[in-house]
Formats: C-alpha cells, sequence, structure tokens
C-alpha cells in the first residue's frame, strides 16, 4: 500500500518546549514506517536547523544534529525552511545544517496543498 | 484547506502568519485562545477584515462564550462543536500550532 505524503510543521524553537524534541521523534516514527515525510520549518522553527548547538548543560541531545541526522540516516523527504523566517532572524543558509530547501513564504499554500495529511509542532 | 489557530494574537504570531500562507478559497478556524483574534480593536483586525473577503474565517462559539467575547468582526462566522466537526470532515486540516 502506497503510504499517504506526510507534512510536518515546526513553527517552534528548539528548547524552549518539548515540541521539537517529540516532533522530531514523531518523524523518526514516521520514517521507521517507511512513510513518505517531509518537514517545514518556518518562524522561531528554522532555529531548529542553526548549525553548531551544544545543549549537554541542559541535559539534552543537539537537535541540530538529530535533524541532520534524519536526512542522512532515514529516507526522508525535503526538509524546507522558510526564507523569510531566516531573513526576519538574521541567519543565512550557510549557518544551517546542509541539505534544506528554501522555500519562498508565498509558496507555502502549494506546497501544504501537495501532501495528504499535514501536522504541526 | 482548513488551518486551526488556538493561540492569542498577542503573544502568538500564529494568527498573521497563518494568513499570509492561506490561499484565496481556504478556511480558518479560531478556537480556545485564537478567538481573542476575532475580537473588534484588535491590531490585526484591518488584515482580518481583508482576508475574509478570501478565505473563510470561523471562530468557535463555544470558545467566545467562556471567555466573554461578545464584540466579534462581523466579517466572521461562528460555528459550534458541531459545525467544528462540519469544517474538519470538508477540509483538509493544516494545524497551526
Amino acid at each position: 500500500m502506497r503510504s499517504k505524503r506526510i507534512l510536518v510543521l515546526f513553527r517552534k524553537a528548539p528548547y524552549g518546549s518539548s515540541y521539537t524534541a517529540e516532533g522530531f521523534r514523531s518523524v523518526l516514527g514516521l520514517a521507521a514506517f517507511q512513510a513518505d515525510v517531509s518537514l517545514v520549518l518556518m518562524e522561531d522553527g528554522v532555529f531548529w536547523a542553526l548549525a553548531g548547538q551544544d545543549p549537554s548543560a541542559l541535559n539534552m541531545s543537539p537537535l541540530d544534529q538529530a535533524l541532520a541526522s534524519l536526512q542522512s540516516d532515514c529516507e526522508l523527504g525535503k526538509i524546507y525552511v522558510d526564507r523569510m523566517s531566516l531573513q526576519e532572524r538574521g541567519l543565512s543558509l550557510a549557518e544551517l545544517i546542509g541539505g534544506l530547501e528554501p522555500v519562498n513564504r508565498e509558496n507555502l499554500a502549494s506546497l501544504f496543498a501537495d501532501f495528504e495529511i499535514v501536522l504541526s509542532f | 484547506m482548513l488551518f486551526m489557530v488556538n493561540d492569542s494574537p498577542y503573544r502568538s504570531t500564529a494568527l498573521s502568519t497563518c494568513l499570509q500562507v492561506a490561499a484565496p478559497g481556504s478556511a480558518i478556524l479560531l478556537y480556545e485562545d485564537g478567538v481573542y483574534g476575532a475580537k473588534q480593536g484588535s491590531p490585526l483586525e484591518e488584515t482580518l477584515r481583508k482576508a475574509a473577503k478570501d478565505v473563510e474565517i470561523y471562530v468557535l462559539e463555544e470558545d467566545l462564550r467562556a471567555r466573554g467575547i461578545t464584540k466579534i468582526l462581523t466579517e466572521l462566522k461562528t460555528v459550534g462543536y458541531d459545525g467544528f466537526v462540519d469544517l474538519v470532515v470538508k477540509h483538509k486540516v493544516v494545524p497551526w500550532l
């Protein structure tokens, strides 16, 4: 049976709440069942992809590496990042983990339309 | 597509970014603290009025009543839990947490 295409939206910064970590676990679980999963990072969600995180003092694992491992170890679709959110936060793609797909905000609506299920964390 | 917004526009950008993303023909449901966005006199009032021409914007009655909000923008439509269910069945849901 063909699996449904799933898009997972992240709008919150990592570490400030458990949303990002829990969302990561959900994506990992979906990927384990060969689901066709892509991610969208927008607003503070783009901070998840900022390279060089070290939350050891918070007793947490670095979520940027976790995100990168989704790309390298799972058959994930794409990880889209909202360009405007990067601009608003003074971030450039070069500061983020590699392999991301920049997307313009005006194209998000058609992106959402391409997926059968949209989840949010 | 039904965008679901449950946070107050005074503490979250959820409603404003959702309004940027929702394409004409889609719908937005304000529920829980999201209903504060429906109130007359909010900073998003003009944006909402304009958006309501192309996007159906619904507000959950039970959450309005619970919070004592009576003066909502006339361009918006109120729905109860039954209408909420109809919307969710009719549209693809995009939770805007």
